[in-house]
């Protein structure tokens, strides 16, 4: 894909390493004495949002604690690549059990070390994005409703990828997995389904719930790090590229990340007790038109693909000048661009079908819009 | 303490003795007593540095008491039919962890149809989980399974199901010898986990293993399933020391030395089947019960003992399984030489249908008689099933 030319203040002076800040400015990662939580030796593919993330979470969370820190692991990537017996690549104490319970048994975990005297010691939960909001979810739920003292963070690569890219309820509209293919003009994932799960953890009001990506891994850092400070249950939603399943190069993992965030699709936010308290300004705003769908054959940034073998993002159709460029179609009827899909492709010169009617008709039917995600980010400024 | 208490009580009092750190429970009939009981002792305070958690399902609820007790925790809850099936994976996944995990089933049918009364098909279908059996004949021998349960699992490292009849154990009320605070802290050591989540000495646990190991990882777990062949004989004499009364075991034999007909069977029934079996010797007939506590792993070498001189076996089952016949059946078949020739299947009480001591007789008597099919349902109404036969189309 073209290189963008990032700011040098993106990259350069903020991620892992950098020697010119001062001391206290470095990321934790930049210390010679950090945890190093997820070992060198594992067998994620190269490229790994997920291994990235989970690095940087987990380094960061035994920063917070002081190393008091016990992670309970889903079923999925990040669970098999890091344990292949008799190796593990985890330096800290870790248990996996299965796919859907991790939040049930850091729950466990967590009152096992209140019964035993160890308070002290904190649990963190995760899994992929199958495992969170699909067949974790009740589990997960209801560590939030008891208010559990569990962080729990999601790796969202937007997919099944440890079976091999099946869809899951965060797979966006028109993605294509090896379970919502693009056959002919029918795209990918269908329109109008998923979870927003962030948005689900807040509606449970818990005291702090987030999302990141790989791309900015200093507010990663910061916001486990603010989530250890915190007692109770703790939601951290991460987008993590996935190479494999996205069929993107190994070396655009982060700039898909931060695509994801600057065209408006992966909102970064903080909210405390159901609230956004924070939300990270888009500070220079690319249409996902052109800049995420761009060439054929090359995947856009949440994981679809455009082109000639794979259907355009969002659309069965080709909209303005090139083919598989494409308006996005979110879920949520009330943020297409014009207020919704039939006005917005009205404006287009596209004929209306009979899902922009379905989504504009469900637009008309809510009467404030649900989600305080939707309704907060756009209009936040500051940065924590 | 002697108590006029109920199944449920008795056993949560008895659970309570053991000091649990983490018990997690969601409801089902006719485990509810139990975990409501226990919810209040934890609330009173009286059970210290106790944690009760109200989950959302039973899945979560092993779950919970996974992460416990690898936390190292001593960890406890109690479920039942659909239940035990909702919490199926992860009761897989505590043996193959070997967490000493204690869980009641207060035994129920499975559905459909829906049936909330008693029978054993529940914890049938958990027999090759890798968990411990135990079946409790009353309340006091369930109330006493607990504290050996605990003894024998944290010795193990294995997960142990006591399994008491549900309603005819759960909600009856007998008088059972509760276990006393002090004798069972004599008795149960604190927990000593072999293997603990620990930041101060990292472990990973739960890892991926492939063919190369598998195989092995599983026979390494059968060979610690039959250490409890003698452990669980040692841990109930030791408590029969401590506390002055002989409950648990592998079996329980009752007049079987010189009987022609023996009958097998686990769970309550037991006693009526003894009331039945004094009858008949009474009447003359040399028959016999062999009561099996340990269902898993199964004592063959004690059944083949015991059984040695019928000639006659009869299989009591409360489940079954469809298309084959019964269950316990096969183990006992698989203890005796020549496989088992001449042992039968009674499946009975099944959904809670009372066994009387009626049938009871009469089946023995006919089993005596050598007059018993291989497979027989008792008290099986057979002008229904000719009817709904004659009506469904064959073939
Ligand atoms: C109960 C159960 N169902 C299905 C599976 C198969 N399975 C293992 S990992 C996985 C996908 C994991 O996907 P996700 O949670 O998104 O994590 P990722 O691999 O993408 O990181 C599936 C479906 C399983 N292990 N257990
Ligand atoms: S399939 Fe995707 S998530 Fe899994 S290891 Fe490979 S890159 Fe990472």
């Amino acid at each position: 894909m073209p290189v963008e030319q990032i700011p040098h203040q993106q990259t350069g002076s903020l991620v892992a390493g950098n020697r010119l800040l001062a001391p206290e400015q470095r990321s934790g990662q930049a210390r010679p004495d950090r945890a190093n939580s997820l070992t060198c030796g594992h067998r994620a593919c190269r490229g790994c949002g997920e291994a990235l993330g989970a690095r940087w979470v987990v380094d960061a969370a035994l920063r917070a604690t002081g190393n008091r820190l016990i992670a309970v692991n889903a079923t999925g990537c990040l669970e098999v690549f890091s344990t292949p017996y008799p190796q593990s690549a985890w330096q800290l104490p870790w248990l996996h059990s299965l796919f859907g319970n991790a939040p049930a048994v850091a729950t466990g975990v967590a009152a096992a070390l209140r019964a035993t005297g160890r308070a002290d010691v904190r649990v963190l939960g995760q899994g992929g994005d199958g495992g969170t909001v699909d067949i974790g979810f009740g589990c997960l739920s209801g560590m939030f409703e008891r208010n559990d003292d569990v962080l729990y963070v999601c790796y969202d690569n937007e997919a099944y990828m440890n079976t091999g890219v099946q869809r899951s309820g965060a797979t966006p509209a028109a993605a294509r997995t090896a379970t919502t293919q693009a056959v002919g003009t029918e795209p990918g994932n269908v329109f109008g389904q998923g979870k927003n799960l962030p948005a689900i953890a807040m509606a449970h009001e818990i005291p702090y719930v987030a999302t990141a990506t790989v791309a900015d891994l200093r507010d990663l850092e910061a916001k486990v790090t603010r989530a250890m400070d915190v007692q109770g249950a703790r939601y951290l939603h991460v987008l993590v590229p996935c190479p494999l399943g996205w069929g993107s190069e190994a070396h655009d993992t982060i700039r898909l990340a931060r695509l994801a965030t600057q065209c408006g699709l992966f909102p970064v936010l903080e909210a405390a007790y159901g609230e956004v308290t924070a939300a990270t300004r888009i500070r220079r705003r690319v249409p996902v038109e052109g800049t995420c769908a761009g060439s054929p054959g090359t995947p856009t940034c949440s994981g679809h693909a455009s082109g000639p073998t794979w259907s355009p993002v969002s659309r069965r159709r080709p909209i303005g000048t090139s083919p598989g460029t494409a308006c996005w179609p979110h879920r949520h009827p009330r943020r297409w661009p014009d207020g919704d899909p039939v006005r917005h492709h009205a404006r287009l010169g596209v004929e209306p079908d009979q899902s922009d009617r379905r989504l504009a008709r469900r637009a008309t039917r809510l009467p404030r819009p649900v989600s305080a995600l939707c309704r907060r980010v756009p209009r936040r400024r500051e940065r924590p | 303490m002697l108590r006029q208490i109920e199944g449920s009580q008795a056993v949560a009092a008895a659970v309570a003795a053991c000091r649990p750190q983490v018990i997690c429970a969601y409801p089902i009939s006719p485990q509810t007593h139990i975990v409501e009981a226990l919810s209040a002792t934890v609330k009173s305070g009286a059970l210290a540095s106790c944690e009760f958690i109200n989950v959302e399902s039973e899945f979560a609820a092993m779950s919970v008491a996974i992460g416990a007790s690898a936390a190292g925790a001593r960890a406890y809850t109690a479920t039942a039919s659909q239940g035990l099936l909702y919490m199926a994976e992860a009761v897989y996944n505590a043996a193959g962890l070997g967490l000493p995990i204690v869980m009641t089933i207060a035994n129920r049918a499975i559905g459909a149809p829906i049936n909330i009364w008693n029978d054993h098909s529940d914890s049938m279908v958990m027999r090759d989980a890798g968990w411990v059996q135990l079946y409790a004949e009353d309340n006091q021998e369930a109330a006493d399974l607990h504290v050996q349960a605990f003894a024998l699992a944290e010795r193990l490292s294995v997960p142990v199901m006591v399994c008491m009849d549900g309603f005819v154990l759960t909600h009856a009320f007998e008088r059972v010898d509760v276990p006393e605070q002090d004798a069972v802290d004599a008795f149960l050591p604190p927990y000593r986990p072999r293997q603990r989540l620990d930041p101060a000495d990292p472990v990973t646990i739960g890892a991926m293993v492939g063919p190369e190991a598998f195989t092995e990882v599983r026979y390494l777990a059968h060979v610690n399933q039959l250490r409890a062949l003698d452990a669980v004989p040692a841990i109930a004499a030791g408590f029969a020391a401590a506390f002055g009364r002989s409950t648990g075991g592998l079996v329980r034999p009752y007049r079987v030395d010189d009987a022609d007909t023996v009958v097998v069977a686990l769970g309550s029934v037991l006693g009526t089947l003894k009331d039945a079996v004094d009858e008949l010797r009474d009447g003359g007939l040399r028959v016999g019960v062999l009561g099996v506590t340990t269902y898993r792993p199964f004592p063959s070498a004690a059944v083949r003992a015991a059984l040695g001189g019928a000639r006659r076996i009869v299989v009591l089952e409360r489940a079954f399984s469809a298309g084959t016949g019964g269950i316990v059946t096969a183990d006992v078949r698989g203890a005796l030489p020549g496989a088992g020739a001449g042992t039968v299947t009674v499946v009975a009480g099944l959904g809670g249908r009372p066994i009387t001591r009626a049938s009871l007789r009469q089946v023995l008597a006919d089993a005596h008689g050598g007059r018993l099919e291989p497979l027989t349902f008792l008290d099986l109404d057979l002008r229904l099933v000719e009817r709904e036969l004659a009506r469904t189309p064959t073939g």
